[in-house]
């Protein structure tokens, strides 16, 4: 029977009990949907990485030779160890893209994920093992032959298969997105080599027993012992020590991954909190309405833990179903969404989601709290006994406080002064109409200034900074005449640009260095991203770099160029900021005064675009660059649609709830008000002021509660980006007119209602 | 004496399904100036029913209501309300003050339905209640809320004062008082004062008794010598 009562009620307070329901499930939807697309990635990426044996450790050197290798073997904390040589080939298609390929004459560490043909065969010299995104781009297939050359040397080989790599599921590029038209990576045998090049082994790379537990510090220093240059052995030595951690594929999945679950944490939160306020509201309303039917259950004999059980059922029954729905929709709807997006970044063989487990637990965590909200909301009445019950409650009494003797509040229309006192007698009412705009103008705040930031990125870097039209990458074998005519020809200035790896005490950073000078076409940004001159002594970091080593203008720095084991000692002189690239720039004097001589690797000119030079690899356009990353931006829209629509949901929702709450509670006074002669006009006046002081009050906290989030997930987008915070006025301006539109909409819809009121009935005795 | 209110055949039917029944049925009066009128009757005999009429809250299917010489029974919603704020003063069974507002700012209230409405302190001191201005209506004994009412009801010096059973919440005593506040309105202030109730001792006291069964008049008697409150037996 209770049962009955129960759906009975329901039914009469539906648009509340309709609002828990949707708000547990969206919080739920978003959680689990969200969760289960990182949780997925997780999982995928541990199987695969461990299904391939993917290196917890890379070595560089000039040679690496077969005794090195088994050293390394032989060590304690060492499970695999396999010898390759690895070097960039440009393919013989259109626009001559560029490829990484390895030569190996094991298949231990870092195995290929077969898509397509056969397992990857480290004796068959006849075949090529190819990356699956570029062959597909380039449209080739097994058994296709491809053709490219390593320096003057041309190699055709068969495709043997289509493949994916541990290394390479994000592929370094230019471009934040990677083009898999214009580059590739690709496994071969070691024999596919002819005979007449020397094996130059120049990576090992390795996996460890107990990667965790391993101090990779104290490794590296071993290993820098264990393998020495030898002339003996014709060993180069160890030059470079790369660990996982410090492995740009793994770095920046990670970085999205952790950068995904910022953000599915915060959203969910709002959510539940209106959950909870929705039930306090509800549930406390509803136990005051049924006093009198408690009085009667109690009454008629019905056992007080009864009667708790019953309303408890209510929170319980709607945040547990709505919330179990939100976690088993979520993971098959929103996931597969994403998926389409990661995809262009990223290469996984398996895109699937795992359910995340923990969100049962949140779904239990939302149903105790409102089970406890609705405990505390009926227990003050459960302690009454029977008598009193029945009786209709005690109205609150009230004084009046020392603002309300003032004369100034005595001067206060009427509208002023009853909202005023409604606002603050219905604290809880007033607090969730705040706490719900608040959220509704903070996902739209957040979403916007998203925008901002990527636009602000955008014209920083290409307007700002990079004032070339092209880049022309040289080959690796390109003579210095070569590149001296190439510079003639198209008038441009020369960059030198190579890996280091800078070090201050322990903290060390893998960077980019730029030799310059007196460059025009790259300008740099100081602190306040005003443009500056770097000083020519020196070194100049950008500022996150200098966060991240913990240096200032002055501090002694160490450096090495990758492939030399050469420690380089220099003062930072300057600071400069990039908002996509973290770089260290230094003056051609001064890089050579280290001991350096000065190998251009770039050049960049303000002229067209000219095919076909000798002695360039790459050309980078700079609109081509501009326009991918603006592509990104896409999505981006996509996205902030998706925020709108949850903000418009989490307003509507919370302000209709409420003003349904505020209209029951009130009809007998505003039918007062209407008998006594007030136009509905000024009736639905008096409604509209508390409703847009309520939603003034809750834009502030909302535009911080934006800032908040956004600052969130801007900590966990990785170290590439220096972004600047900006909320243009525009974007508040947008979010505040949303937030205000909604909240006068669903205000219009109440006015309808007020001329529903039933003046007679409402005025007869009390409930 | 000027006649203020007419009711002419008026008739409020209701319609249940295809069965049509009427609250009250060719119904005609006419009460004059300065009148102290108690409409009586037992529940359920349309008492209500010629209370919402005149008081301007719902519409007649038959007939016409006359007040001031405007014809209210042809009016719309927006007309019926200026009707009643300007005309209309209420005094309910259970009061309906706004809870969240004082006893001054109750009845200072109709300053915002009507500019010439009386100054409010005023009004309170004629209901004798100058003494708890700031008192919220929760601070208020039952008689004391119904005396604001009236105050509240008196301050836009409306052309009628329409009770609902003005005392029916009340004890005795304080029922006392405030009937007496009422005669003294119609007696001193020459206000027309309706009140509508099941209670008969009050016929005694009214200046013209209506009264009502099934939704018809019985009768319509004048008290040339109306007694006062407190001499009846109430």
């Amino acid at each position: 029977m209770l049962m009955k009562k129960m759906i009975r009620d329901m039914k009469i307070h539906k648009a509340q009990f309709i609002s828990i329901f949707l708000m547990s499930f969206l919080a739920l939807f978003i959680y689990a949907g969200l969760g289960s697309e990182t949780a997925g990635y997780k999982k995928q990426l541990k199987k695969y990485y461990d299904n391939t044996h993917f290196a917890n450790v890379w070595l560089y050197s000039a040679n690496f030779t077969y005794e090195d290798e088994s050293k390394v073997e032989q060590l304690d904390e060492v499970e695999r160890a396999q010898l390759r040589l690895s070097c960039d080939v440009t393919v013989q298609l259109e626009k001559q893209p560029t490829m990484k390929v390895y030569f190996q004459s094991e298949n231990d560490v870092n195995q290929v994920y077969v898509v397509e043909g056969a397992p990857f065969d480290s004796h068959d010299g006849d075949g090529i093992w190819l990356d699956y995104e570029f062959a597909k781009k380039r449209e080739l297939a097994v058994a296709d032959s491809l053709t490219f050359s390593i320096s003057t040397i041309e190699l055709t080989k068969e495709i043997k298969g289509l493949v994916y790599s541990p290394e390479y599921v994000y592929k370094t590029c230019a471009n934040m997105l990677p083009d898999h038209y214009m580059s590739a990576f690709a496994y071969l045998s070691e024999n596919a080599l002819p005979e007449y090049i020397p094996k130059l082994h120049n990576e090992i790379i390795l996996t460890l027993k107990n990667a965790e537990e391993t101090n990779f510090a104290q490794f590296e220093d071993k290993l820098y012992e264990l393998l020495p240059e030898n002339a003996e052995t014709q060993s180069a030595g160890l030059s470079v020590f790369l660990s996982r951690e410090n492995f740009t594929s793994d770095v920046v999945f990670n970085n999205e991954i952790t950068e995904r679950e910022s953000m599915t944490t915060v959203f969910p939160i709002a959510f539940i909190a209106i959950v909870l306020l929705t039930i306090m509201t509800t549930m406390t309303r509803l136990v005051d309405n049924q006093r009198t039917q408690i009085g009667i259950l109690k009454a008629v004999g019905f056992k007080k833990g009864r009667i708790m059980k019953h309303y408890l059922l209510y929170g319980i029954v709607l945040t547990f179903i709505g919330g179990m729905l939100g976690a088993i929709t979520g993971p098959l709807i929103l996931p597969p969404m994403f998926h389409t997006v990661m995809k262009t970044t990223f290469s996984l063989p398996v895109w699937e989601a795992a359910f995340p487990y923990d969100s049962i637990l949140v779904i239990l965590v939302c149903v105790l709290l409102a089970t406890l909200i609705t405990f505390a909301a009926c227990l003050k009445i459960l302690r009454e006994v029977p008598a009193s019950v029945l009786r209709p409650k005690a109205p609150k009494t009230a004084k009046l406080t020392p603002l309300e003797r003032t004369d100034f509040w005595k001067r206060r229309s009427f509208t002023t002064q009853w909202n005023l006192r409604d606002i603050i007698r219905s604290k809880v009412r007033s607090m969730m109409a705040i706490v719900g705009v608040a959220g509704c103008m903070g996902l739209l705040v957040c979403g916007f200034a998203c925008l901002d930031l990527f636009n602000g990125l955008i014209s920083t870097k290409y307007d700002d900074i990079c004032k070339y039209q092209n880049k022309y990458t040289f080959a690796k074998t390109a003579t210095m005449e070569q590149k001296d005519n190439v510079k003639q020809m198209i008038d441009g200035e020369y960059v030198m640009t190579s890996a280091i790896e800078l070090k201050y005490g322990t903290n060390k950073v893998t960077t980019e260095l730029n030799v310059v000078d007196d460059i025009s076409m790259i300008r740099y940004l100081d602190m306040s991203w005003k443009e500056m001159q770097l000083p020519k002594e020196g070194i100049c970091i950008t500022k996150k770099i200098a966060d991240q080593l913990g240096v200032g203008v002055g501090d002694q720095v160490r450096f090495h160029i990758y492939g030399d084991s050469h420690w380089a000692e220099e003062t930072v002189t300057g600071l400069y900021r990039d908002p996509a690239e973290q770089t260290a720039t230094m003056s051609i004097g001064a890089f050579e005064k280290l001991g350096y001589t000065f190998n251009p690797t770039e050049i960049l000119s303000l002229q067209e675009k000219q095919e076909n030079l000798s002695g360039v690899t790459t050309i980078d356009n700079i609109s081509d660059s501009r326009s991918a990353i603006e592509s990104m931006l896409e999505t981006m829209y996509l996205l902030i649609g998706v925020l709108c629509i949850a903000a418009a949901l989490l307003a509507i929702v919370v302000l209709y709830n409420l003003g349904v709450l505020s209209l029951a509670e009130k009809e007998r006074e505003l039918a007062t008000l209407k008998v006594i002669g007030f136009q509905a006009g000024k009736l639905r006046r008096l409604l509209l002021f508390q409703n847009t002081w309520l939603t003034l009050l809750g834009l502030l906290p909302g535009y911080y509660f934006g800032k908040y989030i956004l600052k969130t997930i801007m900590a966990s987008m990785g170290n590439e980006f220096d972004l600047q915070l900006v909320f243009s006025l525009r974007s508040i301006l947008i979010s505040i007119l949303f937030t205000m539109a909604i909240s006068l909409t669903v205000n219009y819809v109440f006015s309808g209602k007020l001329k529903k009121i039933d003046m007679v009935s409402s005025l007869k005795g009390v409930e | 004496m000027k006649k203020v209110i007419e009711f002419k055949n008026v008739s409020k039917a209701y319609q249940t399904g295809s069965n049509v029944t009427y609250a009250v049925k060719d119904v005609s009066f006419a009460i004059e100036e300065g009148e102290f009128v108690v409409v009586l009757g037992p529940s359920g005999a349309g008492k209500s029913t010629i209370l919402n009429l005149l008081g301007g809250m719902d519409y007649v299917s038959d007939g016409e209501i006359i007040v001031n010489g405007k014809k209210i029974s042809d009016y719309k919603d927006n007309q019926l309300t200026d009707y009643r704020a300007e005309d209309v003063g209420f005094v309910f069974q259970f009061y309906n003050l706004i809870p969240s507002l004082t006893t001054y700012e109750n009845v200072n209230l109709m300053k915002d339905i009507k500019k010439t409405a009386m100054d409010a302190k005023e009004v309170l001191a004629l209901v004798g209640l100058k003494e708890h201005l700031d008192k919220f209506p929760t601070q208020l004994s039952g008689g004391e809320q119904q005396r604001v009412s009236i105050a509240r009801a008196i301050a836009k010096n409306p052309t009628m004062l329409l009770c609902d059973e003005p005392t029916g919440a009340l004890d005795s005593e304080t029922g006392i008082i405030v009937l007496e506040l009422l005669q003294k309105m119609s007696r001193e202030y020459h206000k027309t004062v309706i009140i509508v109730t099941h209670n008969a001792v009050l016929a005694e006291t009214a200046d013209k008794v209506i009264r009502i069964r099934n939704g018809k008049i019985v009768a319509i008697e004048k008290n040339e010598n109306p007694k006062n409150i407190s001499e009846v037996n109430y």
